[in-house]
Protein backbone atom coordinates (compact mmCIF):
# COMPACT_ATOMS: atom_id res chain seq x y z
CA UNK A 1 0.00 0.00 0.00
CA UNK A 2 1.30 3.44 -0.78
CA UNK A 3 0.16 7.01 -0.35
CA UNK A 4 0.55 7.89 -4.03
CA UNK A 5 -2.41 7.55 -6.34
CA UNK A 6 -2.07 5.10 -9.22
CA UNK A 7 -1.34 6.55 -12.63
CA UNK A 8 -3.96 5.54 -15.15
CA UNK A 9 -2.42 7.12 -18.26
CA UNK A 10 0.06 9.85 -19.12
CA UNK A 11 -0.32 12.86 -21.35
CA UNK A 12 2.63 14.31 -23.25
CA UNK A 13 2.31 18.05 -23.75
CA UNK A 14 5.32 20.08 -24.94
CA UNK A 15 8.00 17.84 -23.43
CA UNK A 16 6.10 17.63 -20.17
CA UNK A 17 4.54 14.44 -18.93
CA UNK A 18 1.28 14.84 -17.08
CA UNK A 19 0.29 11.76 -15.13
CA UNK A 20 -3.45 11.36 -14.87
CA UNK A 21 -4.08 9.49 -11.63
CA UNK A 22 -7.10 7.43 -10.73
CA UNK A 23 -8.31 10.02 -8.24
CA UNK A 24 -8.75 12.45 -11.13
CA UNK A 25 -10.55 9.84 -13.21
CA UNK A 26 -12.91 9.14 -10.29
CA UNK A 27 -13.58 12.87 -10.00
CA UNK A 28 -14.42 13.04 -13.70
CA UNK A 29 -16.81 10.12 -13.30
CA UNK A 30 -18.45 11.80 -10.30
CA UNK A 31 -18.75 15.06 -12.24
CA UNK A 32 -20.48 13.22 -15.09
CA UNK A 33 -22.82 11.46 -12.66
CA UNK A 34 -23.74 14.71 -10.90
CA UNK A 35 -24.28 16.54 -14.20
CA UNK A 36 -26.48 13.79 -15.61
CA UNK A 37 -28.45 13.57 -12.35
CA UNK A 38 -28.97 17.32 -12.23
CA UNK A 39 -30.06 17.53 -15.86
CA UNK A 40 -32.36 14.53 -15.56
CA UNK A 41 -33.91 15.55 -12.25
CA UNK A 42 -34.49 19.23 -12.93
CA UNK A 43 -36.37 18.79 -16.20
CA UNK A 44 -39.97 20.01 -16.59
CA UNK A 45 -40.52 21.73 -13.26
CA UNK A 46 -44.09 22.78 -12.57
CA UNK A 47 -45.69 25.38 -10.38
CA UNK A 48 -47.30 22.71 -8.24
CA UNK A 49 -44.42 20.39 -7.28
CA UNK A 50 -44.66 16.68 -7.80
CA UNK A 51 -42.80 14.05 -5.78
CA UNK A 52 -39.43 14.45 -7.50
CA UNK A 53 -39.58 18.23 -7.49
CA UNK A 54 -40.45 18.47 -3.79
CA UNK A 55 -37.45 16.30 -2.87
CA UNK A 56 -35.13 18.55 -4.87
CA UNK A 57 -36.73 21.65 -3.39
CA UNK A 58 -36.11 20.15 0.06
CA UNK A 59 -32.42 19.63 -0.69
CA UNK A 60 -31.97 23.13 -2.08
CA UNK A 61 -33.92 24.59 0.83
CA UNK A 62 -31.78 22.68 3.31
CA UNK A 63 -28.53 24.01 1.83
CA UNK A 64 -29.94 27.51 1.57
CA UNK A 65 -31.06 27.46 5.20
CA UNK A 66 -27.74 25.97 6.29
CA UNK A 67 -25.77 28.78 4.66
CA UNK A 68 -28.12 31.55 5.81
CA UNK A 69 -28.10 30.27 9.41
CA UNK A 70 -24.33 30.23 9.56
CA UNK A 71 -23.41 33.29 7.51
CA UNK A 72 -26.43 35.56 7.73
CA UNK A 73 -28.54 36.97 4.93
CA UNK A 74 -25.74 39.18 3.59
CA UNK A 75 -24.01 36.13 2.10
CA UNK A 76 -26.87 34.79 0.00
CA UNK A 77 -24.55 34.75 -3.05
CA UNK A 78 -22.44 32.05 -1.39
CA UNK A 79 -25.23 29.47 -1.41
CA UNK A 80 -24.39 28.01 -4.87
CA UNK A 81 -20.67 27.79 -4.11
CA UNK A 82 -21.01 26.13 -0.70
CA UNK A 83 -23.78 23.85 -1.92
CA UNK A 84 -21.87 22.71 -4.99
CA UNK A 85 -18.74 22.02 -2.99
CA UNK A 86 -20.73 20.10 -0.40
CA UNK A 87 -22.54 17.93 -2.94
CA UNK A 88 -19.35 17.21 -4.89
CA UNK A 89 -17.39 16.31 -1.74
CA UNK A 90 -20.25 14.16 -0.50
CA UNK A 91 -20.32 12.16 -3.73
CA UNK A 92 -16.53 11.81 -3.65
CA UNK A 93 -16.61 10.51 -0.08
CA UNK A 94 -19.40 8.06 -0.78
CA UNK A 95 -17.67 6.29 -3.68
CA UNK A 96 -16.40 3.75 -1.12
CA UNK A 97 -19.89 2.28 -1.10
CA UNK A 98 -19.66 1.10 -4.71
CA UNK A 99 -16.23 -0.46 -4.35
CA UNK A 100 -14.09 2.47 -5.49
CA UNK A 101 -11.75 3.86 -2.86
CA UNK A 102 -12.75 7.48 -2.17
CA UNK A 103 -10.54 9.84 -4.12
CA UNK A 104 -10.43 12.22 -1.15
CA UNK A 105 -7.89 9.82 0.35
CA UNK A 106 -5.39 11.37 -2.05
CA UNK A 107 -3.93 14.49 -0.43
CA UNK A 108 -3.73 16.32 -3.77
CA UNK A 109 -7.51 16.28 -4.14
CA UNK A 110 -8.19 17.67 -0.68
CA UNK A 111 -5.38 20.20 -1.12
CA UNK A 112 -7.18 21.43 -4.22
CA UNK A 113 -10.39 21.90 -2.25
CA UNK A 114 -8.55 23.64 0.57
CA UNK A 115 -6.89 25.95 -1.96
CA UNK A 116 -10.30 26.88 -3.35
CA UNK A 117 -11.53 27.74 0.16
CA UNK A 118 -8.35 29.70 0.86
CA UNK A 119 -8.78 31.82 -2.28
CA UNK A 120 -12.47 32.37 -1.58
CA UNK A 121 -11.86 33.36 2.06
CA UNK A 122 -9.11 35.85 1.25
CA UNK A 123 -10.72 37.27 -1.90
CA UNK A 124 -13.93 37.84 0.03
CA UNK A 125 -12.00 39.56 2.82
CA UNK A 126 -10.15 41.81 0.34
CA UNK A 127 -13.35 42.72 -1.45
CA UNK A 128 -15.37 43.45 1.68
CA UNK A 129 -12.88 45.35 3.85
CA UNK A 130 -10.18 46.37 1.37
CA UNK A 131 -6.41 46.10 1.65
CA UNK A 132 -6.32 48.59 4.50
CA UNK A 133 -8.81 46.70 6.60
CA UNK A 134 -7.08 43.41 5.81
CA UNK A 135 -3.74 44.81 6.96
CA UNK A 136 -5.35 46.22 10.09
CA UNK A 137 -6.70 42.78 10.95
CA UNK A 138 -3.21 41.31 10.60
CA UNK A 139 -1.72 43.50 13.35
CA UNK A 140 -4.53 42.92 15.79
CA UNK A 141 -4.44 43.17 18.83
CA UNK A 142 -0.97 44.71 18.59
CA UNK A 143 1.85 44.76 16.05
CA UNK A 144 3.87 41.99 17.69
CA UNK A 145 1.15 39.50 16.79
CA UNK A 146 1.72 40.01 13.05
CA UNK A 147 3.73 36.77 12.48
CA UNK A 148 1.19 34.69 14.36
CA UNK A 149 -1.72 36.17 12.42
CA UNK A 150 0.07 35.62 9.13
CA UNK A 151 0.85 32.05 10.12
CA UNK A 152 -2.80 31.49 10.98
CA UNK A 153 -3.81 32.52 7.45
CA UNK A 154 -1.61 29.82 5.94
CA UNK A 155 -2.18 27.01 8.42
CA UNK A 156 -5.91 27.29 7.78
CA UNK A 157 -5.97 25.61 4.32
CA UNK A 158 -3.35 23.18 5.57
CA UNK A 159 -5.54 22.01 8.44
CA UNK A 160 -8.65 21.97 6.22
CA UNK A 161 -6.97 19.67 3.73
CA UNK A 162 -5.30 17.40 6.29
CA UNK A 163 -8.53 16.92 8.24
CA UNK A 164 -10.47 15.58 5.28
CA UNK A 165 -7.52 13.63 3.89
CA UNK A 166 -6.62 11.90 7.19
CA UNK A 167 -10.18 10.88 7.93
CA UNK A 168 -10.75 9.31 4.53
CA UNK A 169 -7.28 7.71 4.43
CA UNK A 170 -7.77 6.11 7.84
CA UNK A 171 -11.14 4.77 6.76
CA UNK A 172 -9.75 3.22 3.61
CA UNK A 173 -6.71 1.76 5.43
CA UNK A 174 -8.88 0.11 8.09
CA UNK A 175 -11.31 -1.23 5.49
CA UNK A 176 -8.40 -2.59 3.45
CA UNK A 177 -6.93 -4.34 6.49
CA UNK A 178 -10.35 -5.74 7.33
CA UNK A 179 -10.82 -7.16 3.83
CA UNK A 180 -7.36 -8.72 3.93
CA UNK A 181 -8.19 -10.32 7.27
CA UNK A 182 -11.58 -11.62 6.17
CA UNK A 183 -10.14 -13.42 3.17
CA UNK A 184 -8.44 -15.83 5.57
CA UNK A 185 -11.51 -16.38 7.72
CA UNK A 186 -13.98 -17.75 5.21
CA UNK A 187 -15.47 -16.99 1.83
CA UNK A 188 -18.86 -15.73 3.03
CA UNK A 189 -17.86 -13.23 5.74
CA UNK A 190 -16.42 -10.61 3.35
CA UNK A 191 -19.99 -9.92 2.21
CA UNK A 192 -21.54 -9.40 5.66
CA UNK A 193 -19.03 -8.17 8.25
CA UNK A 194 -17.69 -5.06 6.41
CA UNK A 195 -21.18 -3.50 6.12
CA UNK A 196 -21.18 -1.72 9.52
CA UNK A 197 -17.58 -0.63 8.95
CA UNK A 198 -18.51 0.79 5.56
CA UNK A 199 -21.44 2.53 7.18
CA UNK A 200 -19.22 4.14 9.80
CA UNK A 201 -16.15 5.04 7.76
CA UNK A 202 -17.79 5.93 4.45
CA UNK A 203 -21.25 7.23 5.26
CA UNK A 204 -20.95 8.65 8.79
CA UNK A 205 -17.38 9.93 8.56
CA UNK A 206 -17.88 11.19 5.02
CA UNK A 207 -20.99 13.18 5.87
CA UNK A 208 -19.51 14.61 9.08
CA UNK A 209 -16.31 15.68 7.32
CA UNK A 210 -18.22 17.35 4.48
CA UNK A 211 -20.35 19.14 7.07
CA UNK A 212 -17.25 20.34 8.92
CA UNK A 213 -15.52 21.41 5.71
CA UNK A 214 -18.55 23.46 4.67
CA UNK A 215 -19.09 24.98 8.10
CA UNK A 216 -15.43 25.95 8.53
CA UNK A 217 -15.29 27.53 5.07
CA UNK A 218 -18.39 29.56 5.88
CA UNK A 219 -17.13 30.53 9.31
CA UNK A 220 -13.75 31.73 8.09
CA UNK A 221 -15.28 33.56 5.13
CA UNK A 222 -17.57 35.40 7.49
CA UNK A 223 -14.91 36.06 10.12
CA UNK A 224 -12.35 37.26 7.59
CA UNK A 225 -14.62 40.01 6.31
CA UNK A 226 -15.71 41.34 9.69
CA UNK A 227 -14.48 44.72 10.77
CA UNK A 228 -13.96 45.79 14.35
CA UNK B 1 23.78 -11.06 16.06
CA UNK B 2 24.72 -8.10 13.95
CA UNK B 3 22.29 -5.47 12.76
CA UNK B 4 23.07 -3.45 9.66
CA UNK B 5 22.17 0.19 9.28
CA UNK B 6 19.04 -0.34 7.17
CA UNK B 7 17.46 -2.81 9.56
CA UNK B 8 18.17 -0.48 12.46
CA UNK B 9 16.56 2.42 10.58
CA UNK B 10 13.49 0.34 9.76
CA UNK B 11 13.09 -0.74 13.36
CA UNK B 12 13.45 2.80 14.62
CA UNK B 13 10.87 3.99 12.06
CA UNK B 14 8.41 1.40 13.31
CA UNK B 15 9.03 2.37 16.94
CA UNK B 16 8.66 6.03 16.07
CA UNK B 17 5.38 5.37 14.28
CA UNK B 18 4.06 3.54 17.31
CA UNK B 19 5.16 6.32 19.64
CA UNK B 20 3.61 8.99 17.40
CA UNK B 21 0.26 7.25 17.61
CA UNK B 22 0.24 7.97 21.37
CA UNK B 23 -0.60 11.54 20.35
CA UNK B 24 -4.10 10.33 19.50
CA UNK B 25 -4.76 10.26 23.26
CA UNK B 26 -5.05 14.05 23.35
CA UNK B 27 -7.64 14.06 20.61
CA UNK B 28 -9.69 11.48 22.48
CA UNK B 29 -9.66 13.57 25.66
CA UNK B 30 -10.60 16.68 23.67
CA UNK B 31 -13.50 15.02 21.86
CA UNK B 32 -14.81 13.60 25.12
CA UNK B 33 -14.68 16.96 26.86
CA UNK B 34 -16.38 18.78 23.98
CA UNK B 35 -19.22 16.27 23.72
CA UNK B 36 -19.69 16.06 27.50
CA UNK B 37 -19.97 19.81 27.87
CA UNK B 38 -22.34 20.01 24.90
CA UNK B 39 -24.62 17.39 26.49
CA UNK B 40 -24.50 19.25 29.80
CA UNK B 41 -25.59 22.47 28.18
CA UNK B 42 -28.26 20.65 26.17
CA UNK B 43 -29.68 19.10 29.33
CA UNK B 44 -29.86 22.55 30.89
CA UNK B 45 -31.32 24.26 27.82
CA UNK B 46 -32.88 21.81 25.38
CA UNK B 47 -34.29 24.61 23.20
CA UNK B 48 -30.77 25.73 22.22
CA UNK B 49 -30.13 22.51 20.31
CA UNK B 50 -29.28 24.01 16.91
CA UNK B 51 -26.54 26.47 17.92
CA UNK B 52 -25.06 24.08 20.51
CA UNK B 53 -24.84 21.27 17.97
CA UNK B 54 -23.15 23.37 15.28
CA UNK B 55 -20.67 24.84 17.77
CA UNK B 56 -20.02 21.34 19.05
CA UNK B 57 -19.16 20.10 15.58
CA UNK B 58 -16.68 22.95 15.06
CA UNK B 59 -15.10 22.18 18.44
CA UNK B 60 -14.98 18.49 17.54
CA UNK B 61 -13.20 19.31 14.30
CA UNK B 62 -10.54 21.31 16.11
CA UNK B 63 -10.08 18.71 18.86
CA UNK B 64 -9.91 15.88 16.37
CA UNK B 65 -7.36 17.41 14.04
CA UNK B 66 -4.56 17.24 16.61
CA UNK B 67 -4.87 13.47 16.85
CA UNK B 68 -5.01 13.31 13.06
CA UNK B 69 -1.66 15.09 12.89
CA UNK B 70 -0.18 12.45 15.19
CA UNK B 71 -1.68 9.78 13.00
CA UNK B 72 -0.30 11.46 9.88
CA UNK B 73 3.23 11.38 11.35
CA UNK B 74 3.00 7.66 12.01
CA UNK B 75 1.45 6.95 8.59
CA UNK B 76 4.15 8.94 6.83
CA UNK B 77 6.86 7.11 8.78
CA UNK B 78 5.40 3.74 7.84
CA UNK B 79 4.60 4.44 4.20
CA UNK B 80 7.47 6.64 3.11
CA UNK B 81 10.42 5.60 5.26
CA UNK B 82 9.74 1.98 6.11
CA UNK B 83 10.74 -0.20 3.20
Amino acid sequence: MSLDAETVFSLHVFNHTINVTNSIVIQWAVMVIITVLVIALTKDFKKIPGKRQSVIEMIVGFISNFVSDNMGDKYKSFIPFIGTMGIFLLFLNLTGLVGVEPSTKDINVTAGFALISFVVINANAFMKIGIKGYGKKLVRPYALMFPMNLLEKFTLPFSLCLRLFCNMLVGSIILGLLYQLLIYVSYITPFVIPIPFHFFFDVFDGIIQVYIFMILTMLYTKMGAEEE
Amino acid sequence: MNIDAKTFLDGMCAIGAGLAAIGCLGGGVGVGTVTGKAIESLARQPEAKGPVMSTMFIGLAFAEVTSLYALLVSILLLFLKWQ
